[in-house]
């Protein structure tokens, strides 16, 4: 566990002046949200999408500068370093949804919007989904190939098809979005929160065991 | 343990080069020069100790401690500098080691600190902002600034002055006044080597051509120029990297099959650099002509 405190400390140094400049990105988001769509289920998976574009930055300087090199002559095994990767995704992921439920309390007294907890919670959840969905897919390819900006030019075509679908179903050509599932399901609150948890889990499981089973053999 | 490194039947194997059989030992308190022409192989054996590249074959040891099973232990006593400083360029000293230092239990920032003041480097400098010479040093403060026993350099004289390069060897000279303490100091310049290495390993094209002691390298051969017409058969061909050029011949020649030679081809004291160029030239001769007279 030290270990992996280590490298997450030294990730947060490559990164910390990207983040500052994010995070301001993501307050531009959800006050676009909240004041033009007057909706704030939106705020949560808009978070989502571009934190994990956010949890690519160290890995892209990384890479850049060859600091995967350093860390290979300190002392720490490759493991502590897949691992060190995976918790700096979820940190962010954590800090995704501590930030959304900041936003969207700070959205709904400022702009006067009232709302539904479980439409908010179950959107959040749809976010994590998406998160663990693109993390799970990206850092096995990070490991095996050091593909470093896939997971930024993902988490931007995830964000503008979530946006599509959203216009689809304003203009009336599709009959569900994301929105009216999110309304619907409210029905089935805590199963639908335990099995969308569930699922990304175990995206994110199966995702850690390939990223070691690719990254533990490779030549770097 | 007496021996800081043993590489032994080193093998790996690329899709456009392969690193043969490789073998040598390193002893505690010495300097060995690692050393061979560009693309022979010197970072891929380095990549390989520090568990970088898995190997195809071999045993590498490092401390006595096979250096994948001990890997955590053995990197905490040793210090690495390559040839680029592989740190995010907008940090500065500070930075470098508020990242670093939480790595390494002997991680002493006295010393670190102190090591920045002895090389006049600024601790609130960003890393983009340095000379190369500059970069050498902090690395080697950073490398240096927990307890090594080992220190393994990756071509870190590469584009340095001459100035640089003899600030460089006089830090590393007095690190390894202690016994404990020994360097691996890979290069393509081989008159550092000469100044201060005590071993010597010499690769080239993958494949070990000497390792041993520095002098009884030197002290084997010796150049010689000439008229070529004056050699005989024999001693041409024990002519290592036999080169025409407009005033004659000149080639690497062993030391103890001198006496035959005609009074009119003139002899000179070989340096390392005329073993890598003429044996360049002729490897297979050269390795031939050591194997059989180091036994």
């Amino acid at each position: 566990m030290e270990k992996l405190r280590h490298i997450l400390h030294f990730d947060l140094i490559t990164t910390r002046k990207s983040v500052a400049i994010l995070l301001s990105v993501y307050f531009v988001f959800g006050i676009y949200y909240a004041y033009f769509l007057e909706d704030l289920k939106a705020v949560p998976i808009s978070i989502m999408i571009w934190v994990t574009s956010l949890t690519g930055l160290p890995f892209q300087l990384n890479e850049k500068y060859g600091v995967n090199y350093l860390l290979a002559t300190f002392p720490i095994r490759r493991k502590n370093i897949i691992q060190g990767r995976y918790l700096y995704s979820l940190l962010f992921g954590a800090i995704g949804i501590s930030l959304s439920e900041i936003m969207i309390c700070i959205l709904a007294s400022f702009f006067h919007i009232g709302f539904d907890h479980r439409q908010i919670y179950l959107s959040l959840c749809f976010g994590v989904l998406i998160f663990s969905l693109i993390i799970s897919v990206y850092l096995p390819m990070y490991f095996w190939f050091t593909h470093v900006h896939m997971l930024m030019v993902s988490s931007v075509f995830v964000y503008f098809f979530y946006i599509l679908l959203e216009q689809l179903y304003y203009l009336g050509i599709l009959n569900v979005s994301i929105d009216t599932a999110i309304v619907g399901l409210c029905h089935y609150f805590m199963l639908a929160i335990a099995i969308i948890f569930l699922i990304s889990a175990i995206l994110v499981i199966c995702s850690y065991c390939i990223s070691c089973k690719l990254f533990l053999n490779k030549d770097i | 343990m007496n021996n800081s490194l043993e590489v032994t039947d080193l093998c790996k194997n690329f899709r456009d080069f392969n690193l043969n059989h490789i073998n040598f030992t390193l002893p505690r308190g010495y300097i060995m020069g690692f050393i061979g022409p560009n693309g022979s192989g010197k970072t891929t054996v380095i990549k390989l100790i520090l568990n970088m590249l898995k190997k195809d074959q071999g045993i590498i040891k490092v401390f006595g401690q096979d250096h994948i099973h001990q890997e955590v232990d053995i990197k905490e006593n040793i210090g690495v500098v390559f040839e680029a400083p592989y740190y995010i360029p907008d940090w500065n000293l500070m930075d470098l080691e508020a990242s670093v230092k939480p790595f390494y239990k002997t991680w002493n920032s006295h010393r670190y600190y102190s090591l920045l003041k002895d090389f006049e480097l600024n601790k609130n400098q960003k890393i983009k902002t340095l000379s190369k010479g500059m970069k050498l040093k902090f690395m080697i403060a950073a490398a240096l600034a927990h307890e090594t026993k080992l220190l393994i350099l990756d071509e870190p004289t590469s584009g340095l002055d001459a100035v640089s390069r003899d600030e460089l060897l006089g830090i590393l000279g007095d690190y390894v006044t202690s016994e404990e303490k020994s360097i691996l100091f890979s290069s393509h310049i081989t008159s550092d080597l000469e100044k201060i290495a005590d071993y010597i390993t010499f690769i080239h094209k993958g494949e070990l051509i000497y390792t041993g002691t520095k002098d009884e390298l030197l002290e084997k051969y010796c150049v010689i120029k000439g008229d070529g017409s004056k050699l005989t058969g024999e001693q041409y061909e024990t002519v290592i990297g036999y080169t025409e050029n407009t005033t004659g011949f000149e080639g690497l020649y062993p030391l103890k099959a001198l006496s035959g030679l005609s009074a009119n081809i003139v002899t000179d004291t070989a340096t390392l650099d005329d073993i890598i160029l003429f044996t360049n030239r002729n490897k297979v001769a050269f390795k031939c002509n050591t194997n059989e007279r180091l036994g």
